[in-house]
């Protein structure tokens, strides 16, 4: 099966390109990732980029945000930038806050505010947003397990999945 | 730095009137000839006329004299910057205005002001500095403590405050000669007056700021500078026009390992990275993404310079051989690893593809700097937040800018019209 990922944090597509190729060769991905690029999530550039895509990939997965805020909210929200021709092949994946939330669960920290100033405090030379692709291979698949949204990932990433 | 600056022009090239307030990230756009360009030269200028040792001493000789670049060709207009900002939690001013009447650089008035701290404020010749009472009287003790024997001409600056001459034609903020650390929050800069007779120095208490432990004066003083003295990085970063076939030919070692806005010093500074022994993690990874299996090499000519080499998996590419969008990722790469407080774009897209224009995005707006960036292109538009776009359109002959009241509402409007930005922003009307 081949996946396309459409994220809207900076760096993160070169984060899901390098996670896509650890976690292939430890066998807990499997699947092409065929792209992933980094578009604006609530505009028309997504519905472009998405109508692109459903041609070159299986299943398109949005990565988006929610930053605290509703899921369903942000789900019906992106739902309207991509076209009803589409929505078959597309699996929304939202990050309870960020992709840094991924990087906290693995290194067992608390999240008890916003993951990329968490790891801004605790980690011992500090956290820039542009080492976030340096991250993907520190990932701990166990401990996410407990991860809301990483679960959320896997069920998207499972080919076997009935699409919405 | 990032942040957020306030910057107010009068009368450079077609910027009569504009106040720009950029953030951390900044992409202008507008119609050529709008002034999306004289906003990047606005910096270039500053830096030129706050530089004591520029290359050729006149500033306006890079534009071919002053009328080429007042409002209007009216040389008896002056050219005016206001810039307000904040470094450390103090809030900071600093305004010049600047006559090139006749073809001579003359500082008419000069202000830097800092909250809590300092007021230095100059006419023409005259400089006057005012340090704040409550800044003063915290940190009186500590001095009178101190083993420098800097009492006699802190004396005179802590209780009347001090007054002196400067040349018109040098600015307030190129007069550093020395800095001197007394503790974690406390150090002395020490100012040359080159032109004063009596007292050519002067002392100036600085608090320190900021994670690197610098001087607030410093970090103020040297808003426009290009090149700090003590430091391998550089402060002001503009890329315009690459000249490609420069960057085909070997590079002397002598040349400097800084980056000129042509990409004069790039050979130089991947050279040196090599040399070094590793590849910064930006260069790295970004060979790894966006060029797979290409790896970068050099080769010393028989005179000694230095020349390019790119493996690209199956065949060496000399330097004519290499695509110019190569050199171009190299060079903003680059000039991200200076960690340059602004760093300032031309046509940011020019030989880019779109996936690598996507991929610079993201490592400009992840940095450290101020970046602002022009350009022409609905892929980099479209990729910007409205919140960081900037709008440049002409009005006669003045240039109006302006950013997006609210985004919000305009990301509404662009929903109901199935939209992008791009297509409103070429097709229709923002």
């Amino acid at each position: 099966m081949k996946f396309y990922f459409v994220v809207e944090d900076a760096k993160g597509p070169s984060f899901i390109k390098e996670l896509f190729q650890k976690k292939r060769k430890e066998n807990i991905f499997s699947g092409i990732l065929q792209d992933a690029r980094r578009v604006p999530i609530l505009s028309e550039k997504l519905r472009r980029v998405v109508s692109a895509a459903v041609s070159v990939a299986d299943r398109i997965i949005i990565l988006a945000d929610v930053d605290g805020g509703a899921m369903d909210e942000k789900e019906n929200l992106i739902c309207q930038y991509v076209d009803k021709s589409c929505r078959k092949q597309v699996h929304v994946v939202l990050l309870d806050y960020e992709i840094e939330e991924w990087i906290c669960h693995s290194f067992g920290f608390v999240i008890n505010d916003k993951p990329s100033k968490i790891l801004k405090r605790k980690l011992n030379d500090g956290y820039e947003k542009n080492r976030l692709p340096n991250y993907a291979s520190k990932l701990d698949c166990k401990r996410l397990e407990e991860c809301g949204s990483f679960r959320r990932l896997l069920n998207a990433l499972n080919p076997h999945m009935i699409e919405s | 730095m990032g942040g957020n600056m306030k910057i107010h022009i009068e009368n450079f090239k077609g910027l009569k009137d504009v106040v720009i307030n950029l953030g951390n990230f900044n992409v202008l756009i507008g119609a050529n000839g709008s002034g999306k360009t004289s906003v990047l030269e606005l910096f270039k200028f500053m830096n030129l006329c706050t530089d004591p040792d520029r290359t050729p001493a006149h500033p306006f000789a890079h534009w071919w004299g002053f009328g080429n670049i007042v409002w209007s060709r009216n040389e008896r207009l002056p050219i005016s910057v206001h810039v307000v900002y904040e470094v450390g939690g103090y809030d900071v001013e600093y305004k010049a205005v600047i006559s090139g009447t006749g073809g001579s650089l003359e500082f008419k008035e000069e202000r830097l002001s800092i909250s809590n701290y300092l007021d230095i404020k100059r006419k023409i010749c005259h400089v006057e500095y005012a340090l704040d009472e409550k800044f003063k009287n915290k940190h009186k003790d500590i001095l009178s403590k101190s083993n420098y024997n800097y009492e006699s001409k802190l004396a005179t600056f802590l209780d009347d405050g001090a007054v002196t001459r400067l040349s018109k034609s040098t600015s307030i903020l190129s007069i550093v000669s020395g800095i001197r650390y007394f503790s974690d929050e406390l150090g002395l800069i020490t100012l040359l007056f080159p032109d004063a007779d009596d007292e050519p120095e002067l002392y100036i208490m600085s608090p320190i700021v900021g994670d690197d432990g610098e001087l607030l004066y410093l970090k103020t003083s040297t808003l426009f500078e290009s090149h700090y003295s003590n430091a391998a990085n550089q402060g002001l970063i503009l890329l315009r026009n690459l000249n490609y076939d420069m960057l085909h030919q070997p590079a002397q070692t002598n040349n400097p390992t800084l980056l000129q806005e042509n990409g004069e010093g790039l050979i130089n500074m991947l050279f040196q990275w090599k040399l070094s022994g590793s590849w910064p993690f930006r260069i790295e990874r970004a060979l790894q993404e966006l060029f797979p299996g290409w790896s970068i090499g050099f080769k010393l000519t028989d005179d000694g310079r230095i020349l390019l080499r790119v493996d690209d998996g199956t065949n060496l590419l000399s330097p004519p051989s290499i695509p110019d969008g190569f050199y171009k990722l190299l060079a903003i790469l680059a000039a991200v690893e200076m960690e340059p407080r602004f760093l300032l774009i031309d046509e940011l897209e020019s030989s880019l593809h779109a996936r690598i224009i996507e991929y610079v995005l993201d490592e400009l707006r992840t940095c450290n700097a101020t970046v602002v960036v022009t350009t022409h292109s609905p892929a980099v538009i479209d990729l910007a937040a409205l919140e960081d776009l900037i709008l440049l359109e002409q009005s006669g002959n003045e240039a109006i800018c302006r950013k997006i009241d609210d985004p919000d509402k305009l990301n509404r409007v662009l929903h109901d019209e199935g939209l992008t930005m791009s297509e409103k922003w070429v097709y229709g009307h923002i």
